[in-house]
């Protein structure tokens, strides 16, 4: 079942459909909510509710772009309005005082999803967001200034700050892991 | 290491990096989903205004149903009190019809011949002068009554059957010996009603007074008061027997002559049909009933 295929099924609301959808999208989006709330009970909670807001808007979507990254950017949506429920994001962002990381903090390729995973949940929640929302997702500071209420030079200071601290994470792993 | 390194080595890990969610995710989505398609939606539109409807609704329809239910109360008790008056009383103005007849009887034993030829067009005009004559009449009703119950019945049975008056004087005819024995006693005992007659009389003198009445009330009312007041029980129980239902709004047209209020005919339910023509001259009373 190709991807018209299937959003055409579900937009007249098949029940095998959404079934299959899930099947397809859940493991990765659960991932994408994940990397936002460290939490797994809410990332889920955040899973559940942006496949139910996937199935009632469906018919919204029109054929354009990939359907994957409709639901993902719904997911992410959801994702960062329960963080913003959870905590003002505003507050955490300016709470760390950050360390540059050092230069020679290599990343080793074969460093574990997740064990980077483990890194990112690290982050102050501000942080992370931004550099999920910039790094990993590619949105751009104007964008993610819109979705999180901020400022571009804000979202461009949190990206780096949050990049600092994952470089600095990194480069004690590198001497852990030299030790 | 670049900030752009450090962006795509995430990037490449953690992208599509899938997280198998629980397993009963699945089923929660799903009863969330049948909850708020059955709910939800419902909430936002149909549900306040279905709910404001139906506080409304109940006290309104309570408001409708206890009205109703006044309404059907009303109509029920008015056609009960109805019943009483209304439907029986149409045998019974056949009735007083022959209570009239009784009373042109002891007229008859002098003058049976006249009371025949009476004219009864030239009576029409004089209507006002009727009520007052109305009580002098009673009396004669009243001895009428205390003669014989039988006889009342056997005229109901005949006026029901034909309403010519002459047929039913000439039954009525029979029984006048007795309320000429009655009538005298009558007359005795109610003084007030024969000096009224006598005044009458005297008035008769120069004018010749044709009394015209719509007799069935007050012929009837009087049967009735002489049946209660004079009559013995037997006879009251005979009576509702024949006209039983008729009793109670006889009854009380009585009470309403006792109150000195207007009799009202209307509410006996009787059709004006029968007159009652009753003239003196000289000592001689001359009475006649006309059915119209």
């Amino acid at each position: 079942m190709n991807e018209t295929d299937l959003v055409k099924a579900l937009q007249e609301g098949d029940a095998k459909a959404q079934r299959f959808l899930y099947d397809r999208y859940a493991g990765p989006m659960m991932g994408v909510c994940l990397r936002y709330l460290k939490n797994e009970m809410d990332a889920e909670e955040v899973l559940i509710t942006g496949f139910m807001k996937v199935f009632q808007n469906v018919g919204r979507f029109e054929q354009k772009g990939s359907f994957e990254g409709w639901v993902r950017r719904i997911m992410v949506n959801e994702a960062l309005q329960h963080l913003r429920k959870q905590e003002p994001m505003h507050l955490t962002i300016e709470k760390e005082h950050i360390h540059l990381a050092s230069e020679d903090a290599s990343a080793d390729s074969d460093m574990s999803a997740e064990e980077m995973m483990d890194m990112l949940q690290e982050l102050p929640a501000g942080y992370r967001a931004v550099f999920n929302l910039y790094a990993i997702e590619g949105y751009s500071h104007k964008e993610i200034a819109e979705m999180l209420h901020i400022t571009e030079g804000t979202s461009k200071s949190q990206l780096s700050k949050a990049r600092a601290m994952l470089q600095r994470m990194l480069a004690q792993q590198g001497v852990m892991i030299a030790i | 290491m670049s900030a752009e390194d450090l962006d795509k080595l995430f990037r490449d890990k953690l992208k599509d990096r899938p997280v198998a969610p629980s397993n009963d995710a699945w089923a929660k989505l799903q009863s969330r989903m049948q909850a708020p398609a059955a709910e939800e939606t419902p909430q936002l539109f149909m549900a306040p205004p279905a709910q404001e409807q139906k506080e409304e609704r109940g006290p309104i329809r309570m408001w409708y149903y206890s009205a109703a239910a006044a309404v059907t109360m009303l109509l029920s008790v008015g056609l009960w009190v109805n019943r009483d008056n209304i439907d029986p009383l149409q045998p019974s103005g056949s009735v007083a019809a022959v209570e009239q007849q009784r009373t042109v009887t002891p007229s008859a034993q002098a003058p049976a011949t006249e009371v025949a030829p009476a004219p009864s067009q030239t009576v029409e005009p004089s209507f006002n002068s009727a009520t007052p004559a109305a009580p002098a009449e009673a009396d004669q009703v009243e001895a009428l009554a205390s003669a014989s119950t039988t006889e009342r019945q056997q005229a109901n049975l005949m006026n029901r059957k034909a309403t010519n008056t002459t047929s039913t004087q000439t039954r009525t005819t029979e029984p006048t010996t007795v309320k000429m024995v009655s009538e005298p006693v009558r007359m005795a005992a109610t003084t007030p009603v024969k000096k009224q007659e006598e005044t009458k009389a005297a008035s008769e003198t120069a004018p010749l007074e044709i009394i015209v009445k719509l007799d069935e009330a007050q012929a009837t009312t009087t049967l009735a008061s002489a049946s209660t007041t004079i009559e013995t029980p037997p006879q009251e129980e005979e009576t509702p027997t024949g006209s039983g239902r008729v009793l109670k709004g006889i009854l009380k047209q009585v009470k309403n002559l006792k109150d000195g209020e207007k009799v009202n005919l209307a509410e006996l339910g009787i059709t004006k049909h029968t007159y009652a023509l009753e003239t003196r001259i000289g000592n001689k009373k001359i009475t006649k009933t006309i059915e119209l």
